[in-house]
């Protein structure tokens, strides 16, 4: 009787797969940066120069995606790719995301009546939609191992 | 998105052969509202697998019986 | 069994198609949508004069934000309760059972999900847009009204799709 596999990864889980670890990655890049950059100018945190470092990270995280994602297109090509499973699950994925940027919406607005400077209203903006995207992230990961309720 | 079902039913031809069955009395029996069986019977919402099985079960006939799909249909 | 007829119209089945009532999430999506656009539009009325006036950096725009963010919630609360409270008087007092015209249930979930999915994308835009602002170190009014429009465009959009996919299916 022939082996049948008891798991395999579809395109879509793997470009998620992809996707999670670069965003992981890039992020971590940016606060190293800002960070090292905070501790070693003598002015104070919130003026740090954070905007070079983030259009770095986002362009080279979205290069590697981009071409992760042409590969693994490549890859699959003459096969039937995503399905009605795949539509559900990032379906759930984009739900998580979706409220936490509206999270992240209300929480800018806050900032900004509050007075508070630019750099944290950015930052935290930035991080609450990182956070956002790694939500989605994982739950489409936990859709394909673990399924869909 | 927009995609539409080859799937068909014949939800309003049996609740008539069960007694006249309202929507209503559909909708209470299965746990939805009323609207979400209009919209099942017009073709508009497509159930899930489990409300299928319920509508099916409350009008007292097999899946098969409720719901239609083309022999011819493509895949 | 005899081969059911498909389609719609050509059979009469048991007379209660009457007067289609909306679901309490439908309804909701409705006052949403009126609230939404009556607060977006008291707060344009309010702040666009006075940014015409003076200097953008001390035109105050945060105290009406708030209250239109605010009237807008509890709007849309109270609304729906009191709409949802008038059609159940409305249901029983023509005989029929308010639970099972106005619960919620798979397909109203289904639709709730459906319409966050298809406005997010413009939240993302707005965020995108705060972010680029933020970079060119605009004036805390540009990115709070960017965002703020943004979002009450992308509500809106919500609604809408949520609207339609109730009526025509989705």
């Amino acid at each position: 009787m022939a082996k049948d596999a008891t798991y395999e990864a579809s395109y879509e889980e793997r470009h998620t797969a992809a996707a999670l670890a670069l965003g992981l990655a890039a992020m971590t890049a940016y606060l190293v940066v800002v960070t090292v950059r905070a501790l070693t100018d003598d002015a104070p945190l919130a003026e740090v120069a954070w905007q070079g470092p983030l259009l770095l990270c986002i362009g080279a995280g979205g290069f590697l995606y981009t071409v992760t994602f042409i590969a693994l297109r490549v890859r699959s090509r003459g096969h039937t790719v995503t399905d009605e499973r795949d539509d559900r699950i990032r379906a759930a994925g984009e739900q998580a995301n979706s409220s936490i940027v509206g999270l992240a919406v209300l929480a800018t607005l806050v900032m900004l009546a509050l007075d508070v400077p630019v750099f944290w209203v950015a930052n935290v903006l930035l991080l609450t939609t990182w956070l956002g995207t790694l939500a989605q992230a994982g739950v489409v990961m936990s859709g394909y191992r673990k399924g869909l309720a | 998105m927009g995609k539409s079902t080859l799937v068909t039913n014949s939800i309003r031809q049996l609740r008539f052969a069960r007694d006249e069955m309202t929507q209503a009395e559909l909708a209470r029996r299965v746990g939805v509202t009323r609207q979400t069986v209009i919209a099942i019977e017009q073709g508009k919402y497509s159930p899930s697998l489990e409300m299928a099985f319920q509508i099916a079960r409350a009008l007292g006939v097999s899946l098969d019986d409720v719901f239609h799909y083309p022999e011819e249909a493509q895949v | 069994m005899n081969a059911p007829t498909h389609g719609h119209g050509d059979f009469t089945g048991p007379a209660d198609d009457e007067k289609l009532t909306m679901t309490m999430e439908e309804r909701g999506v409705w006052v949403f949508l009126v609230c939404n656009i009556a607060a977006a539009t008291t707060y344009a009325a309010v702040v666009v004069p006075r940014a015409f006036e003076g200097p953008i950096e001390e035109v105050s725009w945060v105290v009406p934000m708030l209250w239109a963010i605010g009237a807008q919630i509890v709007g849309t609360i109270v609304g729906s309760i009191v709409a949802a409270i008038g059609s159940a008087v409305g249901l029983a007092a023509r005989g029929r059972d308010p639970q099972v015209e106005m619960g919620s249930d798979e397909r109203d979930k289904e639709i709730e999900r459906y319409g966050s999915r298809k406005s997010q994308g413009i939240l993302g835009v707005g965020t995108a847009v705060a972010l680029a602002l933020a970079m060119l170190d605009a004036d805390a009014f540009w990115i709070g009204n960017a965002i703020f429009a943004f979002g009450v465009v992308s509500g809106v959009v919500e609604a809408v799709v949520k609207i339609r996919a109730y009526r025509r299916g989705f």
